[in-house]
């Protein structure tokens, strides 16, 4: 007897496998620059180790977040716009510190100055209204993001070489961003934005898992 | 400016230069630009910890100096390759 399982739900699994996945990519990736921070007694790589591993978990809550939004929505299939519910604003606030606050350590870890984010974000504490807070948290990632991404390729352009799937694997997620607007403009599904999102998340914390396993047991330079 | 090496590079630097081969401490702190008295020191604590071996002449790097040197460039390459100068 054939099975058939509601998409809805095909999709909740599909989304929730997709998380587990990228959770544990960046647990090992982690991992791998934690041992690094203790061979080579690098604080730098310690920051990074935390970086990566809050940037997993704000993936994580991200998703879990957008599909209670979508438990929500269930009930009102008519609406047409993306109604997120008073109740989500702190859990998206917690959400968006715990990106950003990843994206600094993985920004003071390249030896990027974090102070002029802070200097930008502390007008922005004036308005207290919790939309602003998630969208000046949300624009504060995506100009740090830039500023790694930037790093990176300069690094790269610079002649180190074994950099360059770093730099692709945080591009990548750069450019999530505008693909996200774009598949939800096209087709107003918040389903196929979310797992978009996911697969984009997945790709890119594939990309920097093979970059660490080859470096680190095959020795590729 | 020229930055300074840490501990841990001076001792990579020391197990780099033995690895390819064994050498007297004179040579050896001309080639690794450190002063004798510091690289004495150094390779005395090496020995002690069994990364460094003596023959009475000069010093050679021990199985367990070489295995470290290598976790070392593996860790280094990686800390390169997320975009990270160590």
């Amino acid at each position: 007897m054939a099975i058939i399982l509601p998409t809805r739900h095909l999709l909740y699994f599909l989304v929730i496998t997709y998380e587990v996945y990228i959770l544990m990519a960046n647990a090992l990736i982690s991992y791998y620059a934690y041992r690094a921070s203790r061979v080579l007694r690098s604080g730098n790589m310690l920051l990074l180790s935390v970086g990566i591993m809050m940037f997993g978990i704000y993936m994580l809550s991200n998703s879990l977040i957008n599909i209670s939004i979508l438990a929500y929505l269930y009930y009102e299939p008519a609406r047409r716009v993306i109604y997120i519910p008073p109740s989500a604003y702190p859990w998206l606030i917690v959400s968006g510190l715990i990106e950003l606050a990843s994206l600094i350590l993985i920004a003071l870890a390249l030896s990027i100055p974090v102070s002029p984010y802070v200097i930008m974000a502390a007008p922005m504490a004036l308005h207290i209204t919790p939309i602003f807070i998630i969208h000046a948290l949300s624009l504060l990632s995506i100009l740090l993001l830039a500023y790694i991404c930037i790093l990176l390729w300069l690094r790269f352009s610079q002649g180190n070489n074994l950099v360059l799937l770093t730099a692709l694997a945080f591009t990548l997620i750069l450019f999530n961003i505008p693909v996200e607007i774009f598949i939800f403009t096209r087709t107003g599904s918040l389903f196929l934005e979310l797992v978009e999102e996911r697969l984009i998340y997945s790709v890119s914390s594939t990309i920097l898992l093979i970059n660490v396993i080859r470096v680190v047991h095959y020795g590729k330079a | 400016m020229v930055r300074r090496r840490s501990r841990v590079e001076i001792i990579m630097q020391i197990l780099e230069y033995l690895s390819e081969n064994c050498s007297k401490p004179t040579k050896m702190a001309t080639a690794l630009n450190l002063a004798y008295d510091r690289l004495d020191q150094m390779l005395q604590q090496l020995r002690g910890s069994g990364l460094v071996v003596y023959d009475g002449d000069s010093f050679c790097i021990s199985s367990k100096g070489l295995e470290l040197l290598r976790e070392y460039q593996r860790f280094r390459r990686l800390a390169k390759s997320l975009g990270i100068d160590v």
